[in-house]
């Protein structure tokens, strides 16, 4: 059954992009990552236009973490308060990066800049985290640990503007998750994704929040970005197909739903796990395709 | 005028010529094309609507029915080596060939067509391919050119049947000839043309084209009108609409989840926030 949309201009079976939607629907509750560099290269190999899976997405995202938040949200995994200064850090960041790679763009090596960009941070933090939480676990198994309140060190405690995150356990001055958020943003517009993948891992390990904290506060982010680039596409590009992000956020709202119970089955590190791994399956997918001989040396331009 | 602008305006007085000479030399007998449906939709649910082309061409004859889209200009990145590996290293604008190139025969072409006249009438995938212009110049190199046809090929934008056209004796005389195809799903609505080759002795004798109309109705067409014409509004309805439905089936989930009758011994939401520690 084929469905027409009329922003695309094409028709698709209607169950592929419903079960496209499910599969990165479940990945965001079960991870917080907001799945868009999964979802805007399988829509293209179905036959959306780049530019309009691109921003369709972004749209269908907005469901998908509105869905997963308010599940997080209930279960008191979403910190508002480190949130909000997470969001702001990341738009100032996401407003840098967009600067940095229109200068790459203009010497001409931007595309190889992010792919290596892509290379040494999918693999430096895929890399850490399946190390880190292979060694949690096993030391877990003879003594679980137990979280304790964070503490920032004596450099970091004489920082202006401390802040105590009480549903995180931790306390920071403002400028330490905004600067890291900010570098974030910059990392997420230059490979030109939304960067829950990079986001989480960074909660986890530099602010020491709670894996499942960081994952409800991250899709609290995600849900704001997400609507702001939006209407930021709709209005400057005109590609926004409404019916083509209802129907993903279809399948991916309840994919996120099945995602949250499932994350609350497993332990932080076992989802630490599954994370890393997928994160060192794209880099290592990305780093064979650069290696081999492409089929076709042309390939659509994503135009973000 | 540009290049690209008049393209159509001169395909279009090469078809009317040969409409006119071949005229002259049918004896009288016409050559037609008809369509049914004659205009296209494409509503919410269309599942790829059936196109019969069918009409007249001069007896012992043959149709080439060929169905192409306006030209584009479109930009592709272009894969090139940086030491060992495969990276995006520029930019590249193809223009001059049909978004569209849907070509139907009853038999392979070379069989009753000679290769000048399949260039001249651009009536297979190496003939657009030759009509390709790459820009830069420096980057026109043969494996870009396949590389578009390909990507369209594997797109279902360009395609060439040559056993599709059924070919039958009319009445008068004449032959007729019918080609029923799917609608390309990737084909967006627009207006495309229809062209029938009339062939016989290697060459094509005669052809005459129409419009094919292709055209959104219901739910699509509105929502397409308010996405252009509206965008502001657009945006912020996507985005209310797709909060609405996040909670709204997180809601839904929940009250499902406290409406079942829970099991004994276990609180609801007990993994919870496990691994978070009392502060």
């Amino acid at each position: 059954m084929s469905i027409f949309l009329p922003v695309a201009g094409v028709s698709i079976n209607l169950f592929l992009l419903v079960g496209a939607g499910a599969v990165v629907g479940f990945l965001s509750g079960l991870l917080g990552v907001g799945g868009g560099f999964l979802l805007t290269p399988v829509l293209m190999m179905i036959g959306v236009p780049p530019t309009v899976a691109a921003a369709s997405d972004t749209n269908a995202i907005v469901a998908t973490s509105s869905s997963g938040m308010a599940a997080h949200f209930r279960l008191g995994n979403v910190d508002l308060k480190l949130g909000s200064v997470l969001l702001l850090g990341g738009l100032v960041g996401a407003a840098a990066g967009v600067q940095i790679i229109k200068v790459f763009r203009l010497l001409g090596n931007a595309d190889f800049v992010i792919t290596i960009t892509y290379i040494v941070v999918l693999g430096g933090i895929g890399g850490y985290m399946l190390v880190e939480s292979l060694q949690s676990l096993r030391r877990g198994a003879l003594a679980p640990k137990a979280y304790r309140r964070h503490r920032p060190g004596r450099f970091l405690g004489r920082l202006p503007l401390q802040m105590r995150f009480p549903r995180s356990g931790i306390q920071h001055s403002a400028f330490v998750p905004f600067v890291l958020c900010a570098l974030v943003g910059i990392l997420a517009a230059v490979m030109g994704v939304g960067g829950g993948f990079i986001m989480v891992p960074m909660m986890v390990y530099l602010l020491r929040m709670p894996m499942h904290v960081a994952i409800g506060t991250d899709l609290f982010q995600i849900l704001f970005t997400c609507a702001g680039l939006t209407v930021m596409q709709a209005v400057t590009n005109h590609t926004v197909d409404l019916l083509l992000a209802l129907i993903l956020a279809a399948g991916s709202t309840i994919g996120a739903q099945i995602g949250a119970r499932v994350g609350r089955l497993l332990r932080g590190d076992q989802l630490k796990i599954v994370l890393a791994v997928i994160v060192l399956a794209v880099m290592l997918k990305m780093a064979v395709g650069l290696m081999l001989t492409p089929s076709n040396l042309l390939s659509y331009a994503k135009g973000h | 005028m540009s290049r690209e602008a008049s393209r159509p305006l001169a395909l279009g007085i090469v078809v009317a010529a040969a409409v006119c000479l071949g005229a002259a030399r049918a004896e009288g007998q016409d050559l037609s094309i008809r369509l049914t449906p004659e205009v296209i939709q494409m509503g919410t649910f269309a599942s790829g609507a059936r196109l019969r082309i069918e009409g007249t061409v001069a007896a012992n004859a043959q149709a080439v029915v060929v169905i192409t889209g306006r030209d584009t200009d479109e930009i592709f990145n272009r894969k090139g080596r940086v030491g060992p590996i495969w990276v995006n290293s520029g930019k590249v604008q193809v223009a001059g060939v049909p978004s569209l190139f849907l070509a139907f025969s009853p038999a392979p072409l070379g069989a009753f067509l000679g290769r000048e006249a399949i260039e001249r009438w651009q009536l297979d995938e190496a003939a657009i391919k030759r009509r390709v212009r790459v820009r830069p110049a420096a980057a026109d190199r043969p494996a870009v050119r396949d590389g578009y046809v390909a990507l369209k090929v594997e797109e279902g934008s360009y395609r060439a049947v040559t056993d599709a056209v059924r070919m039958e004796k009319g009445a008068g005389g004449a032959a007729t000839y019918a080609v029923e195809l799917l609608w390309p799903k990737t084909a967006p609505p627009g207006s495309y043309q229809a062209t029938v080759y009339e062939c016989r002795d290697k060459a094509v004798t005669r052809a005459v084209s129409t419009s094919v109309e292709v055209r959104e109705v219901g739910l699509a067409a509105g929502m397409r009108h308010l996405a252009d014409d509206h965008a502001p509004l657009y945006g912020a309805i996507a985005v209310v609409v797709m909060m609405a439905l996040g909670f709204g089936i997180d809601f839904l989930v929940a009250w499902f989840r406290h409406s079942r009758p829970r099991r004994p011994g276990r609180p609801a939401d007990a993994l919870a926030h496990k691994d978070v520690a009392v502060h």
